[in-house]
């Protein structure tokens, strides 16, 4: 069996490449892909220790998070197309019409 | 007879799958190609919760993310991409 | 048109390392820290635990909080999601897109895309549109006829 403390590095370790994409990148897809990384890095540290500590929280959380990384892209996308047919664009930096 | 451990050689395999479809995500230039790379990041973590007993989540994150979130943003890149007009230039990304 | 996947490489040196010391920092909590063998579930049926954990029911097999709450509440949060894409993906009445010239609040909208966004408005108040100066009457013109609409 795998220890535990291997999947918490490969769950960190995928969490820091999202975060580094959202710090490197300005489109706003490449934001989406990276934010569902780090949700990822999440989901695989709840249903680590809910393997390491026989209880069965962790999985039910892991489902919410699921859920709610769906409404999100859902949402995102949205504001994605929104941001394209105003701008011409999906550059993040060129949204700037609520800053003077 | 030295018992050979297929789970930990698993969990290489995998997770060396995992962080470099990772890693191509966020580094590769056309948007396109870091959405296929996501859909590997996603099946193998995938992989990752059946090797942790969890067979539900892993057929949920199966159905949820691949069949639903992937093709959300499949379909948001063939909204939003322009075709680049000179391969060799670098689109903006 | 296929095309190899070519990689963005930059200098993210900043970024970069901001990544790289978050890791290392993990890194070493997680391996100087120190786990008993892992529990595991035995032969308990998951999938129907985590059914009767998801609904706050007695019965499953394995440990588990109840999340009707957490349920419930995702529920709504799901329906407002729902409710969020299908306002930032609909047509207006009149075949306009949300958001083509009638969102954009900055100084060089035209009148007419402002009197578009006072009578998009949901309230459909006409001092909605104080603040945008000469289209205020045809504003307040077609905020009136959202309102006939709606009634």
């Amino acid at each position: 069996m795998v220890a535990v403390q291997y999947y918490l590095l490969l769950s960190a370790a995928i969490f820091c490449i999202g975060l580094f994409g959202i710090l490197t990148r300005r489109n706003a897809l490449f934001f989406l892909m990276s934010v569902e990384l780090m949700l990822n890095a999440a989901n695989i540290n709840l249903v680590a220790f809910s393997f390491q500590y026989g209880n069965l929280t962790g999985q039910v959380f892991s489902l919410f998070i699921t859920a709610l990384a769906a409404a999100e892209v859902a949402v995102g996308i949205g504001i994605v197309l929104v941001l394209y047919r105003n701008f011409g664009d999906v550059d993040v930096t060129k949204a700037t019409t609520l800053r003077w | 007879m030295v018992a050979i451990p297929y789970e930990a050689i698993a969990f290489g395999v995998f997770a060396l799958i995992t962080v470099a479809s990772s890693f191509g995500v966020v580094l590769v230039e056309d948007v396109w190609h870091a959405s296929l790379l996501l859909g590997v990041a996603l099946l193998s973590v995938a992989i990752h919760y059946l090797m942790l007993r969890a067979e539900f989540i892993a057929v949920m994150q199966v159905l949820v993310y691949v069949g639903g979130v992937l093709i959300l943003i499949t379909f948001a890149v063939m909204l939003v991409r322009q075709a680049p007009d000179d391969p060799d230039e670098p689109e903006v990304a | 048109m296929t095309t190899r996947p070519r990689l963005k490489l930059g200098s993210h040196l900043v970024p970069g390392l901001v990544a790289l010391a978050l890791f290392v920092v993990l890194a070493a909590v997680f391996l100087t820290a120190s786990f008993e063998n892992a529990q595991g579930f035995g032969g308990a049926p998951i999938t129907a635990s985590i059914g009767y954990a998801m609904f706050d029911l007695a019965g499953g097999e394995v440990p588990s909080d109840g999340f009707l709450i957490a349920f419930e509440i995702i529920d709504l949060v799901l329906i407002a999601a729902l409710a969020a894409a299908v306002m930032l993906a609909r047509r207006e009445s009149d075949g306009k897109l949300v958001g083509v010239e009638s969102i954009r609040t900055d100084g060089g909208r035209s009148a007419d895309s402002a009197a578009d966004y006072a009578g998009s408005a949901d309230d459909a108040d006409a001092d909605a549109d104080t603040d945008t100066g000469v289209s205020s009457k045809e504003g307040a013109i077609s905020a009136d006829e959202k309102v006939g609409e709606a009634n």
